[in-house]
């Protein structure tokens, strides 16, 4: 069997530290991708691709989508009762990440617009769930993140009533521990009056959050200098 | 069973057939192809909102593009990112 090269390990080692803790990717992790050959273009599309497998993971699971692809790994035994990793206080924080910001990548132009129009869907409308809803949402999944600026941003999203904290209850699970979110997450929300349409804006949204508080994480360690 | 609704193909309205016809049509390996031949479920996760699976798959698609990493190396991330949720796709 064919070992992984170095640079196959420390892609694969950067995929999971942006998912599991995307708060301490720092210069170093960069420095690592960069000493074992990635270009500076793959260093940003490597924050990418972490980021968007973030997304569809967590729709994966929120949805409840069978598995449909052919695939030569070998099957996942999932642990339900498998608990995130803890997080830093707030203290610790990066100020310098804001989530709730469009990310911009300077050598991917091309995804800009893109990536606008899917945060102003999210964002620019009032239907299913209100604004208001919306950002608490986006506070509470980012709240796990360590995401200061989209904390910061949504500081007044805290839940006023019943709704609202089971609105922040799902977002603080699909962002923490996806693969325990289930059927009995998803009547919840149902019980407290979202129909499946709307569950689904609350999946993707807290999904897309998934995807821009990493890419910022990601696109802060880029800022400092390695 | 999915946790909430998923529109079929043989279901969909013309908006949300034109959606998925459109996904089917994108040029993509064949291992992003499931077997039945029909959009994959992480598309029709989406169904109910089919301006939204337009505009999602529009944005996230980017991945694929870019110079720095080779095909497999995005597949290498992406499937690290899920095993570490403990997720198929």
């Amino acid at each position: 069997m064919q070992r992984a090269s170095p640079r196959q390990r420390e892609l694969a080692g950067f995929a999971v530290v942006m998912t599991e803790a995307p708060w301490s990717i720092d210069a170093a992790d960069l420095d690592r991708l960069r000493a074992v050959g990635v270009s500076e273009d793959g260093v940003e599309q490597a924050i990418c691709v972490a980021s968007f497998f973030n997304y569809y993971t967590r729709v994966a699971d929120g949805t409840g989508i069978t598995f449909d692809y052919e695939s030569p790994l070998p099957r996942l035994s999932i642990d339900l009762a498998r608990e995130a990793l803890p997080r830093p206080p707030p203290s610790e924080w990066n100020p310098a990440v804001d989530g709730s910001r469009v990310p911009v990548f300077a050598r991917r132009a091309f995804a800009q617009a893109l990536l606008e129009a899917w945060h102003a869907y999210h964002f620019d409308r009032d239907v299913l769930l209100s604004r208001r809803e919306r950002r608490i949402l986006v506070r509470a999944a980012a709240a796990e993140l360590c995401d200061a600026g989209a904390v910061a941003r949504h500081e007044d999203m805290i839940p006023r009533d019943a709704r609202e904290h089971a609105l922040a209850a799902y977002a603080t699970k699909l962002t923490r521990t996806p693969w325990a979110v289930g059927a009995a997450e998803a009547a919840t929300l149902r019980a407290h009056g979202l129909d499946d349409p709307a569950i689904l804006a609350a999946i993707t949204l807290i999904a897309h959050q998934n995807t821009f508080s990493r890419m910022h994480h990601g696109l802060a360690a880029l800022a400092t200098a390695g | 069973m999915p946790h909430i609704r998923i529109v079929e193909v043989h279901e969909a309205d013309a908006p949300l057939r034109a959606v998925y016809d459109a996904m089917l049509s994108r040029p993509i390996p064949a291992t992003y192809r499931p077997s039945h031949g029909g959009p994959a479920g992480i598309i029709r996760a989406h169904s109910l909102d089919p301006d939204l699976l337009q505009i999602t798959f529009l944005a996230t698609g980017t991945f694929h593009r870019g110079d720095g990493l080779s095909w497999a190396e995005r597949e290498l991330i992406a499937a690290s990112a899920s095993r570490t949720n403990q997720c198929f796709y």
